[in-house]
């Protein structure tokens, strides 16, 4: 009788169980993760030089068939074919990247806002990425249709391939970003750390949230103070701030706010020496960083978020490899890690100036103004790190939502899936350094409409895992392969974790 | 008994009747969103793109014009009872709620809102979906056109822009069945 007793489960006491053992689990895991990365925090202490990744998130999905356009004759003719007349770009009016041919003999021509890009393609310091995109595993055509395959989660829904852009972990819920959990294995290197290895400028996001580091934001003019606080009544509020509070939830309030206004003050104090000469407004043949954009072909002039966010991340990639403490007031940091982003991406309509009358402003536009600002503002990003000797040391990269679908919807694009990316860094053709410029990556889409690499309505199927694209940057920010599957969990599933744009040192 | 043998006997005159009369006209069994569903799988028999039979007669500001010859097939129309798709006679703005609504049901079952492009969406709508269960039921006042696509009440087919897992934007283009112009009527 009591053996029956035993053996014998409800529903509810299973259900109850279950969810139990779940937790626990769930937790057990976490636990796990947290020691793996004390463990292999210890394993990475033996860092001494000095490193900087920069994201740039296009928010809203960039159209990237635009950014890098196929130019031999046979391919030029099927995109033009398919994205005539709103968003074809004319043969004549693209960036061509002259003596450039990559290994399946495709030749390209960047969009017609972007010349300092090809410049810097032309120096070996920028790199393309192309049709990357989020994988739960590989996947064919075939099997997409079939339904066979492992896709990620609520594809082309923004807020969640965001979301996976930033975790890389496409199937599981988002718990950490992948710039958070490299910041969580990397801390330990910056000794006597002042502030935060993890810097925002665009406010909070999921790709620097670790389990250990916190993100901290910053304003394009620094870090954000306390409004009509300043002088003896800051004063008055530091002492008030530093007494002995009985309660506990006050006492910890007083903790972090009078930190809080410390590191502000500190880092204020910091990025002030780097503004001290001329020295953000000289380095790209004295224009330095454009504060106002002015697209090329007679497009419209504006003012620029991401130049100022790159200049305020120029400004603390100075002050963090700097020394700590005086006279240089510097950070003496060897790992940062920096988040920008610019919106207005999703262009569903007004991607283009076209219109029948006016067919030669197919080059004008919505994006063509995103791209003549994401250009200008690296390569004024790009000199003034060679004017500070860190351009070795410093790698940024882009990534966006999705990509868009190939063919138009009449007034624009709409949301896709593998897009291209860009990787810049590095001195050009300099045996060490960071990117591996002059070159494309990754597998050329075939663009036709139910192609081999289309969903069926002109979406890539990525051919290359967002894994492999981080791991590969990840890897030559100082994650060493024991610790690689730690921060990309599922880099196993794919063929390779380096795709080789990265260099050694 | 002979009463009530010619009780029965009209009984089932009158249901042999009823019958045949149902036969002559699907409409009332099958109602429109059915008969919407149905065409979206018979290309034979598109839900005409623009067809003013779902525009209401008394529409609203902006809600489309009924042509000379529509109005005249509809006088004509010797049945009582409105053909397929008439019946439902919705203005374009309950049209557009009814589609948030049958998202918004979807979303209820699974957790999330249905993905990808207008004819994958509303395939998941229809059944296409691990529970196989129909959202875009007879009372659901919604049409789909011949290429799988849900329409508004224009016939113009609906644009889903997909904010996250959980919030669907949906787009209907109007009177002038133009995407991205001044009168486009937009829910979430």
């Amino acid at each position: 009788m009591n053996d029956k007793k035993l053996s014998v489960i409800t529903r509810r006491d299973f259900v109850r169980r279950a969810a139990c053992a779940a937790v626990g689990t769930f937790a057990m895991t976490s636990a796990i993760r947290d020691l793996r990365f004390m463990n292999a925090a210890v394993a990475q202490s033996n860092i001494t030089d000095y490193k900087a990744l920069v994201c740039i998130f296009l928010q809203g999905g960039n159209d990237s068939n635009n950014l890098i356009v196929p130019t031999v004759p046979s391919e030029y003719n099927n995109y033009s074919m398919v994205r005539l007349p709103v968003l074809a770009l004319p043969l004549g009016s693209l960036q061509t990247l002259d003596g450039y041919t990559d290994p399946a003999g495709h030749t390209f021509g960047l969009h017609p806002a972007c010349p300092e890009l090809k410049t810097l393609f032309g120096e070996g310091k920028l790199a393309f990425l192309v049709n990357t995109g989020t994988l739960v595993y590989p996947i064919t055509r075939a099997q997409y249709l079939a339904g066979t395959g492992s896709k990620p989660p609520q594809l082309f829904s923004h807020a969640d391939q965001v979301t996976q852009w930033q975790t890389s972990i496409p199937d599981q819920p988002a718990v950490t970003g992948w710039g958070g959990r490299c910041a969580d294995l990397l801390n330990s290197v910056n000794p006597n750390s002042l502030i935060s290895l993890s810097v925002s400028l665009a406010g909070a996001n999921t790709f620097e949230v670790g389990n250990i580091v916190s993100q901290y934001s910053v304003s394009t003019s620094g870090a954000i103070s306390l409004q009509g606080v300043s002088g003896a009544r800051l004063a008055a509020l530091t002492n008030i701030l530093g007494l002995p509070y009985p309660n506990m939830q006050a006492q910890a309030y007083a903790g972090v706010a009078e930190h809080s206004i410390n590191t502000g003050a500190l880092l204020n104090n910091a990025i002030t020496n780097t503004a001290a000469a001329n020295f953000w407004t000289n380095n790209v043949g004295g224009t330095g960083f454009p504060t106002n954009i002015t697209t090329p072909n007679g497009g419209s002039t504006f003012t620029s978020s991401l130049s100022s966010q790159l200049k305020m991340v120029a400004r603390l990639i100075e002050a963090g490899n700097r020394a700590a403490g005086n006279p240089t007031n510097g950070f003496g940091m060897r790992r940062q890690i920096f988040f920008c982003q610019v919106g207005g991406y999703d262009l569903h309509s007004g991607q283009t100036n076209y219109s029948s009358n006016t067919p030669n402003n197919v080059i004008l536009g919505a994006q063509a103004n995103l791209f003549a600002e994401l250009s200008q503002s690296l390569l004024a990003f790009q000199r003034a790190m060679e004017q500070l000797g860190l351009q070795n040391n410093v790698t940024a990269f882009t990534a966006s939502d999705f990509g868009r679908t190939f063919p138009s919807n009449g007034v624009g694009s709409d949301h896709g899936w593998g897009s291209h990316h860009l990787i810049l860094g590095g001195a050009g053709a300099a045996n060490n350094g960071s990117v591996i410029g002059g070159k494309t990556y990754g597998t050329f889409p075939t663009l036709t409409v139910n192609g081999p690499d289309d969903t069926g309505t002109g979406r890539w199927i990525p051919t290359t895992a967002i894994d492999q694209y981080f791991a590969t940057i990840a890897t030559w920010f100082g994650v060493d392969n024991s610790n690689l599957s730690t921060v990309f969990p599922n880099i196993g599933r794919f063929a390779s974790p380096s795709l080789g744009f990265m260099k050694a040192s | 008994m002979k009463k009530i043998w010619s009780a029965v006997a009209i009984i089932a005159f009158v249901a042999v009747i009823y019958f045949f009369e149902r036969q002559k006209n699907p409409a009332l069994e099958n109602p429109p969103a059915v008969n919407a569903a149905v065409s979206a799988n018979n290309p034979a028999t598109p839900a005409a793109p623009g067809n003013s039979a779902i525009v209401p007669a008394a529409s609203p500001a902006g809600a489309g014009s009924t042509s000379p010859n529509e109005l005249a097939s509809r006088a004509a129309s010797p049945s009582p009872t409105p053909a397929a798709g008439e019946v439902q006679n919705l203005p374009p703005l309950t049209v557009l709620d009814k589609a948030r609504v049958a998202i918004h049901n979807y979303n209820s079952a699974f957790g999330e809102n249905p993905v990808g492009t207008n004819p994958e969406i509303t395939a998941a709508l229809m059944g296409k979906n691990p529970k196989q269960i129909n959202f875009i039921t007879s009372d659901s006042g919604l049409r789909v056109n011949a290429n799988g696509e849900m329409v508004d009440a224009y016939g113009t087919p609906f644009f889903f822009h997909q904010l996250s897992g959980q919030e669907m934007e949906i787009r209907s283009a109007g009177e002038d069945r133009k995407m991205w112009t001044f009168d486009d009527q937009v829910t979430r």
